[in-house]
């Protein structure tokens, strides 16, 4: 009985640490490396990537939550080693803008209609 | 419909004018550093110190002045480049705190016998955790605090003289 | 000496391009497009000198001695040509040159119309050549001959990327011959269907040449970055992408003008736009201006030179265009009309093209107002997604319908009857494959909608096939299996990291994966660390030998992929760079599913496109 018991929990960390391994690589794909040229943190293979990759991993055994990880680099390294600016006044455009330009584009469409000839 | 043209021309010109202003001035831009971290306050970091078995918080090494932490490695070549340098700030009486970054031990105090030891304490950082801590991404790295621990400046790479005589003129 | 015969061919080639202008100023035509196709010939000539001077290893040219080394294979000394910025600028103004030339040698029926056209081409020809000359010369002379290069980046010796860059720029660099005939068809106030048959072939060779750059490229990163993808939003990717969104949009406009002669002015726009874009891509890439693997080395100085031009010919094009461009009529059509669907159309692949357009540059504009952001691929994806269902199911729609009339009934209940079976499929395969995710049933539904429309629409004109617009066809169709391939990429595809030693077994759900060899051996100009994994997957046995390689000149470690096809998928493994200590292997296995779906669905994009150049008829 003890030995299924075991076994139970043996395959319950199995599952729990593939979890936690996607976990880490949804984040780290989110995260820059400051030492490559533009790859993100999953991506790399250098120093800094693994420190990332670890920390990330060790943070969310301690139950943080994937915003409480972005903050604290955010606070770290600056807004720019996360992929996906947060919105702000300073990056509404980004939304914005797409937007504005959709709009415009349906306008001059529907200028166009109307009964043909 | 000459004037619906020469309005057309006008914004076309202003446009690409801020456009090309703009890239203009980012072309010359310094690469990425990032430096969030000056002024604001040194975290708690604390870790076994490499010279013997206690663990050290860097704020219990308080010496009512400014100083150094730096992280080095013995594996680094810049550091050996600049170590010259941290023996002259350590000549200067100025505190400077090593944060030995993925390191062996051994090899680790075979580096500071041949080269010269200019720390007063060695962290160790085997996880990279307490660089993250710092916002270092590399090695070398180097930070100037104050007597309050409040973060005033930090150097990427090995440091120079610039750098040296801007801590000494701190003091 | 070498470099003095180089240098004297290409300062004759410029003579020669002046003499081109001078004399078309003077109204003596014939020789003005004469004398621009000797300098053509001459900056043809210099090129193939280049590629002598690196095959000999002739280290006293500069571009040579700074890109190459005796120890190169020789495949990559000859491609180390235009692997490096000078001479891939040289090649860039090569193939100005060469589109002018075979325009000349092509087309021959409006004198007037022919010496514009090749005006406007001497002039972006001449201003690149007086760049490369004062700014970025490849045959400038090293004193004292050096007896040895200074190597070249071991990831660029790679047959795809050989052909990568070639291939790019006879797309986005053509790209240069449609501003010529737009500016010269304004200009001459010829800017009609007549004009957009003539186009036509420069068009489409310009676009199919970019999009098998693009793929190369894509398969190139697949094969060697090891990050199990094959497009990852960079900057330089995307730099790529926006000419190609434009010259899309542009063959669609080109449509409506061919055959109904309407849309003149916004084709017109669409095609300095494309151009546009395309020198975009180029000062993006070598100013170095962006963070990328693919950048090339930074030089600001060159940056300001290339932001110059780029503002000089668009500021120019469009002057052009906004005091020649003719008064439009007011027309009207109705909204399930084939004009409409084609104006559909361009409205989102030019809002595609905004989108990357804003994630590319915004972090550049920031950086000069001194903040920083990152924009990543959750941006476009998350962005995109919406619209890309919409825009296949309008492709789906487009090509049913008639020109100017409201479509017909029939065709109403033909589409909709196979709208409900595309759903029903997707809805099958949500099921089957226990998936939940909205965006994924989308995905699925909306290509297959693509996908059997035009299978449908094939099968009923079974027998009058010549009615059938056979590139449209294979184009379309590519792009639905493209797409579709990529849902059930994204979706259905597995990633492990793990470690191992000699001797271990990992399992993953039905793989189990076995290292059973590592050793290290001496090649050419690395060092590898080899290994050997034995793979089972449901009783089949195979093997997969990802590798390191340590390159001596210059000092660099690469990672070799090792993959596996199957008939739905690929397994493909990557290891780490190790602890050169340890006995334990950092690896990473991805199982990547219906990647051949990908390659497929743009090989016949390509396909469709090369069909088109060749059409004679509408």
């Amino acid at each position: 009985m003890r030995f299924f018991f075991i076994i139970y929990l043996l395959l319950l960390s199995f599952s729990h640490a593939n979890e936690i391994d996607t976990r880490v690589n949804t984040i780290s794909k989110n995260i820059r490396c400051l030492v490559c040229e533009g790859q993100s943190v999953y991506e790399s293979n250098s120093d800094f990537a693994k420190d990332i990759k670890n920390y990330v991993k060790k943070e969310i055994m301690n139950n943080k939550s994937d915003k409480e990880i972005y903050d604290f680099l955010r606070t770290k390294y600056g807004e720019s080693i996360i992929f996906n600016p947060t919105p702000s006044i300073k990056n509404i455009m980004l939304w914005l803008a797409p937007a504005l330009f959709f709009l415009i584009g349906v306008y001059i469409i529907f200028r166009r209609l109307g009964a043909s000839r | 419909m000459y004037l619906k043209k020469g309005f057309k021309i006008f914004v076309l010109l202003i446009f690409f004018g801020v456009l090309f202003f703009l890239f203009y001035n980012s072309l010359y831009k310094k690469d990425f550093e990032p430096r969030v971290m000056i002024g604001k306050q040194l975290p708690n970091l604390s870790s076994k110190s490499l010279f013997h078995e206690q663990n050290v918080n860097i704020k219990q090494i308080s010496n009512n002045n400014i100083f150094i932490i730096n992280i080095f490695a013995s594996w680094c070549a810049p550091c050996k480049t600049e170590h010259p340098l941290l023996m002259k700030l350590k000549k200067n009486k100025i505190s400077i705190i090593g944060i030995n970054y993925k390191d062996n031990n051994r090899n680790a105090k075979i580096f500071l016998k041949k080269y010269g030891n200019p720390f007063q304490e060695v962290l160790l950082d085997n996880k990279g955790e307490l660089s993250i801590n710092l916002g270092a991404y590399g090695v070398p790295e180097t930070f100037l605090v104050d007597k309050h621990f409040k973060i005033i400046d930090k150097h990427i790479g090995p440091i120079n003289n610039k750098f040296v005589k801007k801590v000494l003129n701190s003091k | 000496m070498a470099s003095s015969l180089a240098n004297i061919i290409l300062i004759l080639s410029i003579f020669f391009s002046f003499l081109s202008n001078l004399f078309f100023f003077k109204k003596k035509i014939k020789l003005s497009i004469h004398t621009f196709n000797w300098s053509s010939i001459l900056t043809i000539t210099s090129f193939l000198l280049l590629i002598f001077y690196f095959s000999s290893s002739n280290f006293s040219i500069s571009a040579v001695y700074e890109n190459s080394h005796t120890l190169k294979p020789f495949f990559y000394k000859l491609s180390g040509t235009w692997g490096n910025h000078e001479g891939s600028l040289l090649l860039f103004i090569l193939i100005v040159g060469l589109y002018g030339t075979l325009f000349s040698l092509f087309y021959d029926k409006n004198i007037t119309f022919k010496s514009w056209v090749i005006f406007f081409q001497n002039n972006i020809y001449l201003i690149f050549l007086i760049f490369l000359i004062v700014k970025s010369n490849p045959f400038d002379l090293i004193i004292p001959t050096p007896e040895e290069g200074l190597g070249l980046n071991p990831i660029l010796q790679d047959p795809l990327l050989v052909f990568h860059p070639p291939f790019l720029y006879l797309g986005y660099v053509g790209f240069s011959l449609t501003l010529s005939l737009v500016l010269a068809a304004l200009v001459t106030k010829q800017l009609d269907s007549t004009w957009a048959k003539i186009s036509w072939p420069w068009v489409m060779s310009s676009w199919v040449f970019l999009t098998i750059g693009i793929t190369l490229g894509s398969i190139w990163a697949y094969y060697e970055l090891g990050w199990g993808g094959y497009w990852f939003w960079d900057p330089v990717e995307n730099a790529s992408l926006m000419p190609w969104l434009a010259g899309t949009a542009l063959i669609h406009s080109l449509l409506v003008l061919k055959i109904k002669n309407k849309m003149q002015n916004w084709t017109a726009l669409l095609a300095i736009l494309t151009f546009s874009l395309s020198l975009l891509g180029t000062f993006l890439v070598r100013s170095g201006i962006l963070n990328s693997v693919h950048a090339f080395a930074n030089d600001p100085d060159r940056g300001i030179f290339i932001l110059v031009i780029i503002f000089l010919i668009t500021t120019i094009s469009l002057l052009i265009h906004t005091f020649y461009s003719s008064h439009t009529t007011n027309y009207k059509i109705s909204f399930f009309s084939k004009e409409n669907f084609l104006n559909i159309n361009n409205l989102f692949l030019l809002f595609f093209l905004f989108i990357i357009l804003l994630g590319t540059t915004y972090p550049i504009i920031l950086s000069a107002l001194n903040e920083s952001i990152s924009i990543g691929p959750d941006y476009y994806n998350t962005i995109l997604a919406p619209f890309i269902f919409i825009f296949l199911i309008a492709m789906s729609i487009g090509p049913i319908l008639k020109w100017s009339q409201s479509v017909r009934l029939k065709d109403t209940y033909f589409f909709l009857i196979v709208f409900f079976i595309a759903l029903l499929f997707s809805f099958l395969i949500i099921i089957f494959s226990k998936r939940n995710e909205l965006i994924l049933y989308l995905g699925l539904a909306s290509s297959l909608v693509l996908i059997l429309t035009i299978l449908f629409e094939v099968s009923k004109i079974r027998y009058k096939i010549h009615f059938i617009n056979l590139s449209r066809v294979f184009s379309h169709l590519g792009v639905g299996i493209f797409i579709l391939s990529v849902f059930l990429n994204s979706y259905f595809s597995k990633t492990k990291d793990f470690e191992i030693q000699i001797g271990e077994i990992k399992k993953f759900d039905n793989v189990s994966l076995n290292l059973t060899n590592q050793n290290i051996l001496k090649i050419n100009n690395y060092l590898e660390m080899r290994t050997d994994f034995e793979i089972i997957e449901n009783n089949k046995l195979f093997t997969l030998n990802p590798s390191i390689r340590r390159y001596f000149q210059p000092d660099q470690i690469t990672s070799e992929t090792s993959i596996k096809p199957t008939l739905l998928s690929n397994h493909y493994l990557v290891i780490n760079f190790p602890d050169l200590n340890s006995k334990i292997i950092g690896a990473r296995y991805y199982y990547n599913f219906f990647i051949h779906g990908i390659w497929f669905g743009l090989v016949l994009i390509i396909f469709g496109g090369i069909l088109s150049v060749f059409k004679k008829r509408v």
